[in-house]
């Protein structure tokens, strides 16, 4: 964990570096899980009234850390007109990367023609930085757990790139999913998958267990049911040909996952769902205001060699969501050990139920970090509502 | 900029934003320094926080929807007509609809009519603040309704005096802290009816606006009163006005001790979908409130302190928002924004009034 004495440590590691090199600024990140650390920042001349390099800080770094490779921005100045003329600069950012997991950015300001000379600098430190975050880390570990925690990292990185990048619109519906994972990797997973006949796939699981056994079956469960799902293969298709796939693997290794499957088609409004021995989703009926499980029976995938799922159908009418989750919704514990439950996510869905799928997940989400408070987070959790227009 | 309780104010702090009084007059401007006199005056009059300038966030641009001139003028008409009526039993039409078209020609021009400032109001408000915000929530709400002017201008007339026949009711009878007689709550109960007798014979204000008054307190599914009216036969303003003024009543209770946000408030709202409101104008209504105000300050999933510093009109739910403390606790300078709609794996966690 950084403290306050590294971060200042870090700032003048930013000062100097742009007293020497002439910069304007200069900033460090750090990769933190699902989010960006600031650890050290300077620009010369800055005020509170101007922080218009301050922001446009976060983008750069975060362009940086997706696509894992350098970025040289130039002419900043023509990009924001608001700003004087005086203002024309560039920013060049790279990657601090330690045996190919990007760990970390570093970005730079300065005055245009300035970069030629300084990008050679720039990987150097960036170099050496990784070597010191590398030993810092190091410190107290032992070269076998070293290479673990780098693959744990690295599995964590390729994880988080198989959850869906973006949310697809579909006609009808307003969308919305969040996986919240505990550590570097989930045994949770989610997809949307838009089928060949236009339709919608929505797929949710549960790898028993967590770690990086549990990350890389989510991987290849994923991988399975989106190649099914893009088929239009009805749901209990669907998942009887995922376990027929996986269970010579997961029984090998006494492993088995819970997963939903729901096709929706946007023509005829309705749900196609099967059940794999996963938490029914929720539904509210916008009509009634009812909220009922969409309970499905169906073993687990693992569980035998050939399995056959029931497929159910729903009509949804205007006014409908429905919430899919993984158990960690449910089992969520506050300090005092009581459970988020059922009845809480229920409740959450009648009290918002006018919103948006987005802004009924946001709500959802912060009712149950505010439900779990100061304990600690100790199961993946998965959300995706659903809801039609 | 940043929003803080009333009593965490200290002497040398800078005003944000002009706090308006009840009766129509500003308390204190924007700009000026506090002392440990206005901070008493503020307990006082039980303002519950104020909007105060941080060095440390730096400068947060927010719109009023309606300009302080025009709002302090529309307290001015309103308690003018209220006095008015009970010395001589009519009032200048024409003050009313001057206001009343300043209003709404404010508001039409806005862009992004988002309501993102947190309400600050004094709680000896005898009516007047509660009535003018009705009217512009009122407004707001029809011109996302697509009203035409007519329609707005009767709506806002309507909004405004929608509790106009409290005034007839006896002194001291809404005030009163011990419980009601069966004989006292019969008279509460009429004061739709005297409103809208009032409204009514009042040459140059539309029998529309008038219903307003009539009809406000009916519930969508017939349990309101005076007619126990059901669904459409509710008048359209009056739906509308049912919502936006049990919204202002709403955020209004709170005090420095328990705020109510606007997220809680309109919570409530929904609640009574279908029951009290009409759900699809409801539905537009919460469109209009920014759930995370303008200079709240948020805790993020990833440990982070931030300000909120824009709403978003689409997504209500992801602000822009600046980070100026970080997962320790310490100061981020200078601070940086991120845009939620672009960032969704950081996620609002709570709201903190209070920072720690």
């Amino acid at each position: 964990m950084w403290r306050d004495s590294s971060e200042a440590g870090f700032t003048t590691l930013c000062r100097e570096m742009c007293l020497e090199l002439g910069l304007k600024c200069c900033s460090i990140w750090l990769n933190g899980g699902n989010s960006r650390h600031r650890l050290g920042y300077f620009e010369a001349g800055w005020s509170i009234d101007d922080l218009s390099i301050s922001n446009l800080d976060y983008e750069i770094n975060k362009s940086i850390m997706c696509k894992k490779a350098p970025v040289l921005i130039k002419n900043l100045g023509s990009q924001h007109p608001g700003r004087g003329s005086g203002y024309s600069l560039d920013a060049m950012g790279v990657p601090i990367s330690e045996s190919n997991i990007v760990t970390g950015s570093i970005t730079f300001y300065c005055p245009q023609e300035k970069n030629e000379t300084l990008t050679e600098v720039l990987h150097q430190v960036a170099s050496e930085l990784a070597f010191g975050i590398e030993q810092c880390k190091n410190t107290f570990t032992s070269a076998r757990q070293k290479s673990l925690r780098k693959e744990i990292e690295m599995a964590g990185s390729i994880q988080q790139s198989l959850f869906p990048k973006s949310i697809p619109e579909v006609k009808g519906i307003s969308l919305w999913g969040r996986a919240m994972p505990t550590n570097e990797t989930s045994g949770d997973f989610y997809d949307f998958i838009i089928t060949r006949h236009h339709n919608l796939g929505i797929a949710i699981g549960d790898v028993m267990g967590k770690g990086i056994p549990a990350a890389l079956f989510t991987a290849i469960a994923r991988t399975l049911t989106r190649s099914f799902a893009q088929q239009d293969l009805a749901p209990n298709v669907v998942l009887s040909e995922t376990n027929r796939s996986l269970y010579p693997d997961l029984s090998v290794n006494g492993m088995f996952l819970t997963m939903f499957y729901a096709l929706y088609n946007p023509q005829q409004k309705a749900l196609f769902y099967a059940s794999a021995g996963h938490n029914p989703p929720l539904i509210r009926r916008g009509e009634t205001g009812e909220v009922e499980l969409l309970k499905s029976k169906g073993f687990f995938v693992g569980g035998r060699p050939e399995l056959s799922y029931n497929m159910e159908t729903l009509k949804l009418g205007s006014g409908d969501i429905v919430l899919f989750y993984t158990d960690g919704l449910v089992e969520a514990q506050n300090i005092q050990s009581v459970q988020f439950g059922i009845q809480r996510a229920a409740e959450t869905l009648r009290d918002y139920h006018c919103l948006e799928a987005a802004a009924l997940g946001d709500f959802l989400s912060m009712r149950l970090m505010q439900f779990i408070g100061l304990r600690e987070q100790r199961d993946d959790i998965t959300l995706i509502v659903l809801k039609v227009e | 900029m940043r929003v803080i309780p009333v009593d965490k104010i200290k002497p040398g702090m800078v005003v944000e934003r002009a706090i308006i009084g009840s009766t129509g007059e500003i308390l204190l401007n924007r700009g000026m320094q506090i002392d440990v006199r206005y901070i008493q005056r503020l307990k006082d009059i039980g303002i519950p926080l104020i909007y105060v300038r941080d060095d440390n966030i730096g400068k947060v641009e927010y719109d009023e929807v309606v300009s302080n001139r025009t709002r302090l003028e529309a307290l001015k008409v309103s308690r003018d007509v209220v006095t008015n009526l009970r010395l001589r039993s009519d009032f200048d039409i024409r003050r009313v609809n001057k206001v009343v078209d300043d209003i709404i020609s404010e508001l039409v021009a806005s862009r992004d009519l988002l309501v993102a400032l947190i309400d600050m109001r004094a709680v000896n408000d005898e009516g007047f603040y509660h009535s003018v915000n009705t009217m512009v929530l009122s407004v707001i709400t029809g011109l996302a309704m697509g009203f035409n002017d007519k329609q707005l201008r009767q709506l806002a007339c309507g909004a405004l005096f929608h509790d106009i026949g409290v005034i007839m009711l006896p002194p001291g009878l809404l005030k009163k802290q011990t419980p009601l007689s069966p004989e006292e709550n019969e008279q509460i109960l009429k004061h739709p009816e005297l409103g809208f007798q009032i409204l009514r014979k009042k040459e140059g204000v539309s029998l529309l606006s008038a219903h307003v008054a009539l009809q406000h307190h009916e519930k969508y599914d017939g349990s309101g009163y005076p007619r126990g009216l059901v669904g459409d036969q509710i008048c359209e303003y009056a739906r509308i006005v049912a919502i936006a003024a049990i919204y202002d009543n709403f955020v209004g209770l709170g005090s420095e001790k328990q705020l109510v946000l606007p997220h809680q408030a309109i919570q409530y709202l929904i609640k009574y979908s279908g029951i009290w409101f009409d759900p699809e104008i409801l539905k537009v209504f919460v469109g209009i409130i920014a759930v995370f105000p303008i200079g709240s300050v948020v805790l993020l999933n990833s440990g982070v302190q931030a300000l909120v510093t824009r709403a978003n009109k689409k997504y209500p739910s992801r602000p822009v928002v600046r980070v100026f403390k970080n997962r320790m606790g310490a100061r981020v300078a200078p601070p940086f924004e991120i845009d939620l709609e672009a960032n969704p794996e950081y996620f609002i966690q709570k709201i903190v009034v209070e920072e720690p």
